[in-house]
C-alpha cells in the first residue's frame, strides 16, 4: 500500500503496535498537511500511500450504508466506495492526458484525503439524525462547507500542474468528483 | 528463483532493441506545452517526477548489451558488477516500452485525443447548441476529443441525481403526485436505484449508438470517425441538460413541454450534424437517412426512460388546487 521502501529501515523486527502507530501518525501528518492549507511542501505527498485514503473511503462508505433509505445500505455502501476510488482514477488520468506532470497514485492519496471533511460532515449529519435534529437546511451548511474545504484543498494542489490554457479542464472534475460524494451525503 | 531472473534476456517480451542499447539516458521532465507530443509507435510510460534536479544532469548509465561478457564490465564507481543496479539508489528512472498492442493501456495512448483547451471546449459547447451552422461538425471532424463526451456525460448523470432529490422534495412538501414508477419504497424515501438505472442508460446511450453508427458507416463504405461520432452524440445531451432544471416543476404540463424541448434539440442536433458528416463522406443520401430513421425512435426512448425514471414527480392539477383551498381555508379560520 506504500510506495517502495527499500530506502527506510527495516521494520520486520518491531512489534506491530509500534508499526501500525507509525502508519497512523504517518496518516496524521498527511492528512493535517492536505487539509490545512499552510506551508505546503509537495514533498511530504511524493511518499504517497493508500492506508489512509482506504481508511476514509471504508468510514464513508459505511456512514452511506447506515443512513441509507431501507433496503439500499448495500447498493450506496458500494456506489460511495465505487465512486471515491474509481472517480480519483479518472479523475488523476483526465489529468495526465491534459499534460499535467503527476502521478497516479500521488493523486489519488491527495484525493482521498481530501475526502476528509466530507467524512467528518457525513459523521455530524449522522449525529444529527441521531438526536432528532434531521433538518435539511442544517445538512446543506455542513455539506457545503466541507465540499467547499475539500474541493479547495485538491485544487490548490491540481493547479500547480498544469498549463494555464488547460487548467479549467483538469480543475471540473475534480469540483464533479467532490459534488458526486457531497450529493450521496445530502441523499442519505 | 532470483538466480533464474535475466532482464537483459532476448526472450523478455517486454523489453525491446532499444531497451537493451549500451547506454541508456534517464528520463528527463514532461513539461506540459501547447502542443502535446505525437504519440509514437512505441508508447512509453511516463516516470515518476524527479525530486531533485541536478539528478537529471547525471551522466547517462552504462549498461551492457545482450551479448556483453559481464567481466567486461565496469561501473564507474568500482562496485560489485553482479549486482544489478538499483535505479532508486541512484537516483535515476528508466522508460518502460511497451508492445503496441499494449500501448492502449497507458495513458499518453489518449493524449491525441485530450488535444484541446478551455477556450476551444467553450467554443464546441456553444456550436453543439446551434448545430445547423455546421461549425460544430466540422471542429470535431478535424479535431475529434473525449474530453467532452465523458465530462458531459458525467455531468448530466451528477445532475440527473441532484433533480431526483429535488423532484422527490417538491413531492414530499406538496403531498399530491403521479407515480410513473413504483419502487416499492416509501413516497418520500429517495430511490437510488433509479439513478443507478439512468446513468447505465445514460451511458449505454453514449457509447453504444456512436459504436453502432460508426459500424454502419464501415459496412456502408462510408467510414466515419468513431471519436466524430461520439463528440456529435455526447453533446447532444447537452440541450436536455439545459432543461432539466424545468422538467422538475411539480406542474405536468411544465414538466413535459420542458423535456419535450431538451430531447427535440438534442434530436435535431444528432441528425444535423450526422447527416452533414455522411454527406460529405459519401454523394448519396440513402445512408444518412437510413441512420437518422434509426436514431429517432433510439433518442425519443432513452429520453422517455430518463423522464419516467427521474422526473416522474409531478402534480396532479386538480388536486394540488384543492389542497390550496384546504391550506386557504386553514388560514383563514385561524
Amino acid at each position: 500500500m506504500s510506495e517502495s521502501t527499500s530506502s527506510l529501515p527495516s521494520t520486520l523486527e518491531e512489534p506491530v503496535w509500534k508499526t501500525i502507530l507509525t502508519e497512523l501518525q504517518q496518516i496524521g501528518v498527511k492528512l493535517f498537511f492536505v487539509l490545512v492549507p499552510i506551508n505546503r511542501k509537495v514533498n511530504i505527498l511524493a511518499k504517497w500511500d493508500l492506508w489512509g485514503p482506504l481508511v476514509l473511503c471504508m468510514t464513508f462508505a459505511m456512514f452511506l450504508s447506515f443512513n441509507a433509505p431501507s433496503g439500499q445500505g448495500d447498493i450506496m455502501f458500494a456506489t460511495g466506495f465505487f465512486i471515491v476510488w474509481i472517480g480519483a482514477v479518472v479523475v488523476t488520468v483526465n489529468a495526465i492526458i491534459l499534460g499535467s506532470n503527476i502521478s497516479i497514485f500521488q493523486s489519488v492519496c491527495l484525493l482521498g484525503y481530501c475526502i476528509a471533511p466530507l467524512v467528518l460532515a457525513e459523521a455530524i449529519n449522522t449525529l444529527l439524525g441521531l438526536v432528532g435534529l434531521d433538518i435539511i437546511f442544517i445538512k446543506l451548511v455542513v455539506t457545503f462547507i466541507s465540499f467547499v474545504w475539500s474541493t479547495f484543498a485538491a485544487l490548490s494542489f491540481f493547479f500547480k500542474t498544469v498549463e494555464m490554457k488547460k487548467v479549467a479542464l483538469v480543475l471540473y472534475p475534480v469540483i464533479l468528483f467532490f459534488l458526486a460524494i457531497a450529493w450521496l451525503i445530502l441523499v442519505c | 528463483m532470483a538466480d533464474d531472473f535475466d532482464p537483459f534476456a532476448d526472450d523478455d517480451p517486454f523489453f525491446t532493441d532499444v531497451a537493451l542499447a549500451p547506454t541508456m539516458e534517464p528520463a528527463k521532465k514532461t513539461s506540459s506545452s501547447a502542443s502535446s507530443p505525437k504519440p509514437t509507435d512505441e508508447p512509453t510510460m511516463i516516470p515518476e517526477p524527479t525530486q531533485n534536479e541536478e539528478e537529471d544532469q547525471e551522466p547517462a548509465a552504462i549498461l551492457p548489451t545482450a551479448e556483453a561478457d559481464d567481466a567486461f564490465f565496469e561501473s564507474e564507481d568500482g562496485k560489485d558488477d553482479d549486482e544489478i543496479p538499483n535505479p532508486e539508489e541512484q537516483g535515476r528512472q528508466y522508460t518502460i516500452t511497451l508492445p503496441n498492442w499494449l500501448g492502449w493501456i497507458t495513458p499518453q495512448y489518449y493524449e491525441r485525443f485530450c488535444d484541446v483547451n478551455t477556450f476551444d471546449i467553450g467554443k464546441r459547447l456553444l456550436a453543439a447548441l446551434f448545430p445547423y451552422t455546421g461549425h460544430f461538425t466540422k471542429m470535431s471532424a478535424a479535431n475529434g476529443e473525449i474530453y467532452g463526451p465523458m465530462w458531459i456525460t458525467m455531468t448530466y448523470i451528477c445532475l440527473l441525481g441532484v433533480m431526483s432529490y429535488v423532484a422527490m422534495k417538491f413531492n414530499s412538501v406538496y403531498h399530491a403526485y403521479i407515480p410513473s414508477l413504483s419502487s416499492g419504497v416509501g413516497d418520500n424515501e429517495y430511490d437510488f436505484r433509479r439513478v443507478l438505472f439512468a446513468a447505465a442508460v445514460v451511458i449505454a446511450y453514449t457509447v453504444i449508438v456512436p459504436a453502432v453508427f460508426w459500424i454502419v458507416s464501415l459496412v456502408a463504405s462510408f467510414p466515419l470517425s468513431f471519436v466524430t461520432i461520439l463528440d456529435v452524440v455526447a453533446y447532444s445531451l447537452l440541450p436536455p441538460m439545459l432543461t432539466l432544471p424545468f422538467c422538475i416543476i411539480p406542474y405536468t404540463i411544465v414538466g413535459y413541454l420542458a423535456w419535450t424541448t431538451g430531447a427535440l434539440f438534442g434530436l435535431i442536433h444528432v441528425a444535423v450534424c450526422i447527416a452533414w458528416l455522411v454527406h460529405q463522406k459519401s454523394i448519396r443520401w440513402l445512408p444518412a437517412l437510413v441512420l437518422m430513421i434509426l436514431l429517432i425512435p433510439i433518442h425519443v426512448l432513452w429520453t422517455f426512460v430518463i423522464k419516467l425514471l427521474i422526473l416522474g414527480y409531478s402534480i396532479d392539477f386538480s388536486v394540488g388546487m384543492e389542497r390550496w383551498r384546504e391550506m386557504l381555508d386553514i388560514t383563514l379560520k385561524q
